[in-house]
């Protein structure tokens, strides 16, 4: 807690220097520029009013203020953005073990504080594709997503839907299909991840990936990515899930986990 | 991996965050159930009397009981004869106790049951032994519990019990008494008997040995050197006696029995020996003088004979004399004669009568003498001399008896060392069983004196100092402790629960599970996210449930209100159990 605490402290005195005001994009880390944040205006892009209640209702909250969640979800982000910038890594796959330990909305929050970050743009990628529900969170009902892309040719730009959070997209699923692994093993995919990749180069991008466990999806979309999120939830992820995940995730691209749901008292509020 | 296992208070009070739900209900669950238990566990009342030993009020030195145990162990033997079957039964009976049990049970149980209601115990005090000096335990009073449902039963049948304990020590204190003297009668009245008969033997012991006794041995000696000297003295009698009888005998032998006759011319006439000696002298000189046949020869001859008729000894010397002579007559006569000589003839019929006579036996001894001595100191010194002879004998016969008497003397002497032994060995069985005697009527003198003291009731004894109390207050159970308890166990069990279920379950729990499988702690622990919705609808539930508890509540107390036993009465009886009332 001790340490906990220190960093916490240490993170509020940077953001609180006058230098480091993130606002005015002064001072930007490594290799994201100002003029490049601004570049990226949503010139294509379908922009969707989200009502802030809805986004509570549906526990999305890393945009709040004076939320322990989200801050929480700023002490993951900076952790994030840490260990991406020092290796250069820009995709960061979220995955779980199994389903319902609420990998889907770990990514959106993480998403929308690094967005809330300002020094990115972020673009989360909707990769379940039997489950897709990363549009729920934002209260967007069917929404053509990267299914479309693959089987209809819809241009990618017309996919993405800015949830009217600044410096935030939306790449949603689109439709649920079975056979999702032979999608994503696709070379059109590649060159998709290729694109999304380089297009911007200070953009981050989050994929929100099916669980390790129920299929191989994330097996074959692993490779794609720089690093990945383990998220696990306590009382109802086992250590045996645990060990065998981190198995399937290389070493090298591990980044950490999130143990969510948890009853521990893990609160910077208490400071 | 270490670290799995060592959990700090924050793992605890996330558990207990985790689990608070099903903590709760196995907590309050198992704690209503003590609750019930402590309640429904019925009342067990105990009534005790205390019973003090009180030593006896005559100092022992003066009497000694004969009841010598220790206090303790005999009220432990008298608790044995007390809680017989029969006793105990007897006591159920009277009382109507166990009356389920009964039913239940055959009687040995229920009497076990009884026994185990039965609490003895002895109080025990430190004290200095007045013997040895060092501090010991003594038992001064020992108390008497009887337990029971019923307050009233309880001290009922501990008075009981204390009336048969104070009558059964009562009891088998003079019963102990009574036996010890009636011992010692017996072994008084065995030892009599034998002294008694050691007596007879004794009198026939002396009776059979009376002159070898050992008492008698001086006696004895001193008359064995009494009659030795008798002896002696009698013996140099014997010899005066014989002394005198010899030269008494010589005295008369120079005597004649008869006086000498004197003729008128004062020529004394001799008696017929001496004329036949005379005679016979004679005719040894008339035959070398003259032939045979001469008749001076023949004269004296025939004068001889006579005399010898009428002196009566017939003296073979003489014919000794003539046989001798006539043999060497006759050498001479074959030196000059034939054989056929005529005087040859004649002197070989003469040897041969001469022969003949010799060889024939002595005839009737012939009447030495019949006349009478009449010589007046011959008759005098006879006199004396026959005296003489018959003291000798009495002397003799006297002498006889003494060596008689003498020798029985000595033969006393000598048994007297074997009789000895036997009298000793006698009189040692005699003054042995006497010793014993008097000893065992000495004690038991002393036992009747005991006796005499446990029927005064001064010896020792049992009072009962504190009768047993109607117990207004259960002693059993505790049921504050009972609750107290539960409500620890309750708790404990409940987070035991937890605590086992969490580690049987291989759901990781906490950061530092994750740490210990990932080897790195996670990023970031998140909180359930609680949308308003969530918070709302947790709290209309926990409304709901507690709205539903407090329905039933209300609903199970009406229900025991007028189905099972009216509040008022219950709150009474809850409170007196608790020991409030």
């Amino acid at each position: 807690m001790e340490r906990i605490h220190k960093a916490l402290e240490k993170a509020r005195e940077q953001r609180n220097r006058p230098g480091n005001k993130p606002q005015p994009r002064t001072g930007k880390p490594n290799y994201v520029t100002a003029a490049a944040v601004q570049e990226i205006k949503y010139t294509q892009t379908q922009t969707v009013e989200i009502s802030q209640q809805l986004l509570k209702q549906n526990r999305v909250v890393a945009h709040l203020k004076d939320n322990e969640t989200a801050d929480l979800f700023k002490i993951l982000r900076t952790k994030v953005l840490q260990r991406m910038s020092i290796n250069g890594w820009n995709m960061l796959a979220v995955t779980s073990p199994t389903a319902g330990v609420g990998k889907s909305l770990t990514a959106v929050n993480l998403a929308i504080s690094l967005a809330m970050e300002g020094n990115h743009s972020v673009l989360l990628a909707d990769l379940d594709l039997r489950r897709p529900n990363i549009h729920h969170y934002f209260g967007i009902s069917s929404p053509k997503g990267i299914v479309d892309y693959f089987t209809d040719d819809v241009p990618i730009n017309e996919l993405f839907i800015n949830p009217s959070i600044e410096r935030l997209v939306l790449l949603p699923a689109g439709k649920p299909i079975r056979q999702s692994s032979e999608l994503l093993a696709t070379p059109k995919m590649l060159n998709l991840v290729n694109e999304l990749k380089n297009r911007y180069s200070d953009r981050l991008i989050i994929v929100d990936l099916p669980p390790l466990m129920s299929s191989d999806d994330a097996m074959v979309f692993l490779p794609y990515v720089d690093a990945c999120l383990l998220v696990v939830a306590e009382g109802l992820t086992t250590n045996p899930e645990i060990e065998r995940s981190l198995q399937l995730i290389e070493e090298k691209k591990y980044l950490g986990s999130v143990l969510n749901k948890s009853a521990e008292i893990w609160s910077p509020a208490a400071y | 991996m270490e670290e799995e296992n060592t959990k700090g208070l924050q793992d605890y009070v996330a558990m207990f965050k985790r689990q608070r739900g099903k903590l709760l209900l196995i907590a309050s669950g198992l704690f209503l159930l003590t609750i019930l238990v402590a309640i429904s566990l019925p009342s067990v009342y105990k009534a005790t009397a205390t019973i003090l030993i009180e030593q006896q009020e005559i100092p022992p030195d003066l009497v000694r009981s004969t009841v010598t145990s220790y206090a303790d162990q005999r009220i432990q033997v008298i608790s044995q004869r007390v809680m017989t079957s029969s006793n105990l039964k007897r006591i159920i009976d009277k009382f109507g106790l166990y009356v389920d049990e009964q039913k239940a049970n055959p009687l040995s149980v229920v009497l076990e049951t009884m026994k185990e209601d039965i609490q003895l115990e002895m109080v025990s005090a430190d004290v200095v032994d007045p013997v040895s000096g060092r501090p010991t335990q003594a038992t001064i009073a020992f108390t008497l519990a009887f337990s029971s449902k019923s307050p009233k039963i309880a001290q009922e049948v501990a008075n009981e019990l204390v009336s048969l304990y104070l009558d059964e020590n009562l009891k088998r204190r003079s019963e102990v008494a009574a036996e010890t003297t009636s011992f010692l009668g017996l072994e008084a009245a065995k030892l009599s008997e034998q002294i008694a008969n050691l007596e007879t033997e004794l009198a026939i012991f002396k009776e059979k040995n009376a002159s070898s006794l050992p008492q008698l041995q001086n006696f004895n000696m001193q008359l064995m050197d009494k009659t030795e000297q008798q002896v002696i003295e009698v013996d140099r009698q014997i010899n005066a006696l014989n002394e005198r009888k010899v030269y008494l005998e010589a005295e008369l032998s120079q005597l004649n029995p008869n006086t000498n006759i004197y003729s008128a011319t004062g020529e004394r006439i001799y008696g017929s020996e001496d004329r036949l000696k005379a005679l016979e002298a004679e005719f040894i000189a008339l035959s070398a003088r003259y032939s045979g046949n001469h008749p001076d020869i023949a004269k004296t001859k025939r004068e001889i004979e006579a005399l010898r008729k009428e002196v009566g000894a017939t003296d073979n010397g003489e014919l000794l004399t003539q046989l001798t002579s006539k043999r060497a007559e006759l050498a001479t006569l074959i030196d000059r004669y034939s054989e056929s000589h005529p005087d040859v003839k004649k002197l070989r019929k003469e040897i041969s009568s001469l022969e003949a006579q010799l060889n024939r036996p002595l005839s009737v001894s012939l009447p030495k003498s019949t006349a009478k001595p009449d010589n007046p100191a011959y008759i005098q010194l006879k006199a004396q001399l026959e005296a003489a002879e018959a003291e000798l004998r009495a002397q003799r016969t006297s002498k006889e008896s003494l060596r008689q008497k003498l020798g029985e003397y000595e033969k006393s002497i000598l048994q007297a060392p074997q009789v000895e032994r036997e009298y000793q060995s006698l009189m040692r069985d005699y003054e042995n069983a006497t010793v014993k005697y008097r000893e065992v009527k000495a004690k038991q003198m002393e036992a009747d004196m005991a006796q005499a003291m446990e029927k005064d009731r001064k010896g020792e004894r049992f009072s009962l100092i504190e009768p047993p109390m109607f117990p207004e207050e259960p002693f059993k159970p505790n049921r504050k402790a009972i609750i107290f308890l539960g409500l620890i166990l309750s708790i404990g069990s409940s987070f035991g629960f937890a605590v086992v279920k969490e580690s049987l379950s291989s759901a990781i729990f906490g950061s530092r599970a994750v740490l210990a499988v990932t080897g790195l702690a996670p990023l970031v622990v998140l909180p359930y996210i609680e949308t308003d919705e969530d918070i709302s609808k947790n709290q209309s539930t926990k409304l709901k449930i507690i709205f539903s508890i407090i329905g039933a509540l209300i609903a199970v107390i009406l229900f025991f209100h007028f189905v099972i036993k009216p509040l008022d009465v219950l709150w009474y009886v809850v409170m007196r159990k608790l020991g409030l009332g």
